[in-house]
């Protein structure tokens, strides 16, 4: 029984040890997502990426040019991991790009393909839980079946003649896809894998951005001289896009950059009719314009950039920016000819370009085509602009004449500035305009004195709206110039020496003024408040413990020297004197009596009592 | 008595030798003096011809002479344009008009930074580009990128240049007027002289459109020159005949009663 008992708990102790055994070795797959990337262009993404639900915006790239595309992609652990989720112990990166284009053979898909560079499994440090890749994919530039050269990708290089249809970008989306796959598990020799895709596709937007990229990327291969002179045309933002309408001449895409357009052929079809109306007199309307250009995609110009020597500035075109309007010249004069060429000298063009000019705030206007259009471009927001009317012919034909001596009163109308009202003829004094100080506009009525107003600044005179201030300097200039009236600190001289000044303002002239110096018989240089410490010194003043003074002479005052005292004796009685100073030596040298021989030193007694008896007092030999 | 004769008659000769001799000599002598003589009459001449041009100009390194005095803001590439005074001018407050106008051309500084940016600009913007040489799809990108550079400078050096573009050139820009009705007085030397172009072949819409913005602005520092020399140059173009309807004239009248009406501040026709 006892056996029994026991064999029965170790079968159990063994199933359960089996069990647990089981459930604690074999933990749970991990979840992973991409936290952030970025490829190119593009503005970097950060978050994770969830099949199906990330948005085509978040996912769009743009390339760095058309042969390389930069990627940088991190992959991390989800927020909400299973219950013993193991940690990986190794990963890799695969990614392929290429150019989606249909219909295209192997061969040619291939010379559309990116190639990063082969990513070698990675192990995972101890501990780390974010994993990265960076780096370039390449794409082998290529030329169109054109003889003349052209980027690959722009395509519409393989076309000989620029077709609209077929040149764009629109169906030529370039193709990221990123994998990562990530090794986890107890046996490191039969690792378990998980893999996640993050594929990056070229939207619409930013297809139509890559243009401006290849733009850039043409103008400096093909037109290098116009490109140093100019240099790069600006990429558009994503948010500059909106949906294409009438105004758009990229014919094969949806989306154009459109700032205004409507409104501003609307604007300058006013200043037109106002123009004919109050400049030339005539009685005739100008009810609107006719578009012949409007925004065009950059591929557009990509065309005009290759086909000849007189389209070299044609990439820097406003039209690519929904900025520039081009419309069919009208018979300002209704003279019944449209004076658009040559041979008519443009009257009624540079009519519609002055009309602009005037009345509807236009940039910059062109008007001697041989085609009979005019151009404008717009830097901000066209001006409207109405033209007067005249009075109704009814009251020309009033058969109630006023009495003699009477005026009708001046038609009141309300001006443009919407504030005030009153006689037509005052209507200039209330339109929009520039004020006299050049740069600031509105109304004219509503002008305040300080855009009339000069000053007379260090740099010249400004006009009070412009910002300026007075300087510690004491100038008063526009403040774009402060540096010009900064405070600069005097330095050093070549001695350490402080300039009398201290500081200066950079808009004065000063010289620094140092101390003035002296080169010494010393060997010295030194300033004049110095001089004393340099001075040759006749003797030294020093003394010793017996109050000896030092013996050396003619020394500088900047010159250490060793003190030399006067050497002493002592005499019998045990005095210190100087042997040298014959006062001291009279007194403490030892007389010795000629007779007697005794002897004595004056510095305790005189002449002692000569022994010899015939003699009163010794007498010293010498 | 023979010998007497000969020695006579040898004597004779010697003295006429002597004499013809002396006399040649002489001659040669006269002569040579009166080269010399010649000579520094013509250097005196000279001289003083000379010091007549002093007085009027300056002679350079070079031996070139230079009348008058160097605008001291000139440079190698720019120099103060001339203002071209009309001539026999009897009024004398018209003549100071003039001279007013000269002395702005001369010290335009007053009104503006010079800058040695707007010099390359406007080397690079000349010359203008032909009339009626663009070609599709060319808007004047890369002129309208300097030109707008330049007018953003407001050097005052560039008025004759901005203004040339805008008259004479197929492109035309806010941003220069703005540049030359912020430069005030310095623009308007550059404006009067485009005012008396010939008003039959020249479009004149630009001294018309600007010329008034610019005195509103600074009247009392353009003194004469608006009642002596612009005023009545808009109203000569105002009462010109027009021979042809719609014409270039006919549009400069306009222009110029517009400008009239701006200036005077008072409708047309008054």
């Amino acid at each position: 029984m006892r056996f029994k008992s026991i064999y029965i708990y170790v079968c159990l102790f063994t199933f359960f040890a089996i069990t647990f055994h089981l459930g604690a070795g074999g933990g749970s797959a991990p979840k992973l997502v991409f936290k952030s990337w970025k490829a190119g262009q593009s503005p970097s993404v950060t978050g994770p990426y969830v099949a199906g639900q990330t948005t085509e915006e978040e996912l769009s790239f743009l390339t760095n040019e058309e042969t390389k595309c930069k990627l940088q992609v991190t992959v991390g652990y989800a927020a909400n991991q299973p219950a013993n989720a193991y940690q990986l112990n190794a990963y890799e990166f695969k990614i392929g790009a290429k150019v989606l284009l249909p219909g295209l053979s192997a061969e040619e898909q291939k010379k559309h393909t990116f190639t990063f560079p082969a990513q070698a499994k990675q192990q995972v440090a101890a501990g780390a839980t974010s994993f990265g890749f960076s780096g370039d994919g390449t794409l082998t530039k290529h030329w169109g079946p054109s003889t003349q050269k052209r980027h690959h990708c722009s395509n519409y290089a393989r076309f000989p003649k620029y077709n609209p249809q077929k040149s764009q970008q629109k169906g030529r989306a370039l193709a990221i896809n990123v994998t990562f796959i990530g090794y986890y598990g107890t046996d490191p020799n039969n690792p378990q894998k998980l893999q996640i895709n993050l594929p990056l596709t070229q939207y619409e937007r930013d297809q139509m951005r890559q243009e401006y990229l290849d733009h850039i990327m043409i103008a400096r291969t093909n037109k290098p001289k116009t490109y140093q002179k100019y240099g790069d045309v600006s990429v558009p933002s994503r948010s500059e896009f909106s949906t294409a309408d009438g105004y758009s001449d990229a014919h094969a895409h949806s989306l154009m950059i459109n700032k205004n357009l409507a409104t501003k052929k609307l604007h300058w079809a006013q200043a037109c009719d106002k123009y004919v109306g109050e400049v030339l007199e005539k009685e005739h309307r100008i009810e609107n314009l006719h578009k012949t250009g409007g925004y065009r995609n950059a591929h557009h110009h990509v065309y005009h950039v290759s086909q000849g020597p007189s389209s070299d500035t044609a990439f820097l075109s406003a039209h690519q920016y929904g900025r520039a309007l081009d419309v069919r010249t009208v018979d300002m004069d209704n003279d019944g000819t449209l004076e658009n060429t040559r041979a008519t000298n443009w009257e009624d063009s540079e009519d519609m370009a002055d009309a602009a000019r005037q009345y509807a705030a236009a940039g910059y206007r062109r008007w001697d085509y041989n085609d009979g259009h005019v151009h404008a471009q717009w830097g901000g927001n066209s001006t409207s602009s109405q033209r007067v009317s005249k009075a109704p012919e009814e009251e020309e034909n009033d058969e109630s004449p006023p009495p003699m001596g009477q005026v009708d009163p001046p038609e009141t109308i309300t001006y443009a500035c919407s504030v005030h009202s009153g006689a037509a003829s005052e209507a200039s004094s209330h339109q929009s305009g520039t004020y006299a100080c050049g740069v600031h506009s509105g109304y004219l009525c509503q002008a305040s004195s300080d855009h009339g107003t000069t000053i007379s600044g260090w740099g010249g005179s400004f006009y009070e709206c412009q910002p300026h201030q007075t300087f510690a300097c004491g100038h008063t200039d526009l403040t774009a110039n402060s540096y010009t009236h900064r405070s600069e600190t005097c330095p050093f001289d070549s001695y350490a020496q402080a300039c009398s000044s201290g500081s200066y303002y950079a808009c004065q002239s000063h010289t620094h003024d140092y101390p003035n110096r002296i080169d010494g018989a010393c060997g010295h240089t030194y300033t004049v408040a110095q001089r004393s410490s340099h001075e040759l010194q006749a003797s030294c003043s020093e003394t010793n413990a017996n109050g000896d003074s030092c013996t050396v002479t003619s020394f500088y005052a900047c010159q250490t020297h060793t003190h030399v005292y006067p050497v002493r004796a002592t005499c019998a009685n045990g005095h210190s004197y100087d042997p040298d100073i014959s006062t001291e030596n009279n007194r403490h040298r030892t007389r010795t009596c000629r007779w007697c021989s005794q002897t004595w030193q004056k510095c305790v007694s005189g002449a002692p009592q000569c022994l010899v008896k015939t003699k009163r007092n010794c007498w010293a030999i010498e | 008595m023979k010998k007497q004769i000969y020695w006579g008659l040898a004597a004779l000769i010697l003295l006429i030798i002597g004499g013809v001799f002396l006399f040649v000599k002489n001659q040669a002598e006269i002569r040579q003096l009166e080269q010399e003589v010649a000579e520094a009459d013509k250097l005196l001449q000279q001289h003083n011809a000379q010091q007549v041009r002093k007085e009027k100009g300056h002679f350079h390194d070079d031996g070139t002479f230079h009348e008058g005095e160097h605008n001291p803001f000139d440079t190698l590439t720019w120099k103060t344009p001339v203002v071209n005074m009309p001539e026999n001018i009897k009024d004398p407050a018209v003549a100071a008009a003039w001279k007013r106008l000269e002395e702005i051309s001369k010290n335009r500084h007053q009104w503006g930074n010079f800058s040695p940016r707007a010099l390359e600009l406007m080397d690079e913007l000349t010359p203008l580009p032909e009339l009626g040489s663009t070609e599709d799809g060319d808007c004047g990108e890369g002129i309208i990128l300097f030109l707008d550079e330049l007018a953003k400078l407001r050097d005052p050096r560039s008025a004759e240049l901005l203004v040339s573009y805008q008259m004479d050139s197929g492109i035309s820009g806010t941003p220069p007027d703005e540049a030359l009705i912020a430069m005030g007085p310095a623009a308007v030397p550059a404006l009067v002289a485009r005012l008396h172009d010939n008003p039959e072949e020249k479009r004149l819409f630009t001294p018309f459109y600007l010329l008034p913005k610019i005195v509103a602005a600074h009247r009392s520092e353009l003194g004469g020159i608006v009642e002596h020399i612009i005023i009545p140059k808009m109203e000569a173009i105002a009462a010109s005949e027009a021979t042809e309807e719609n014409g270039t004239v006919w549009r400069n009248k306009r222009f110029a009663s517009n400008a009239l009406e701006e200036i005077l501040q008072k409708p047309k026709g008054q």
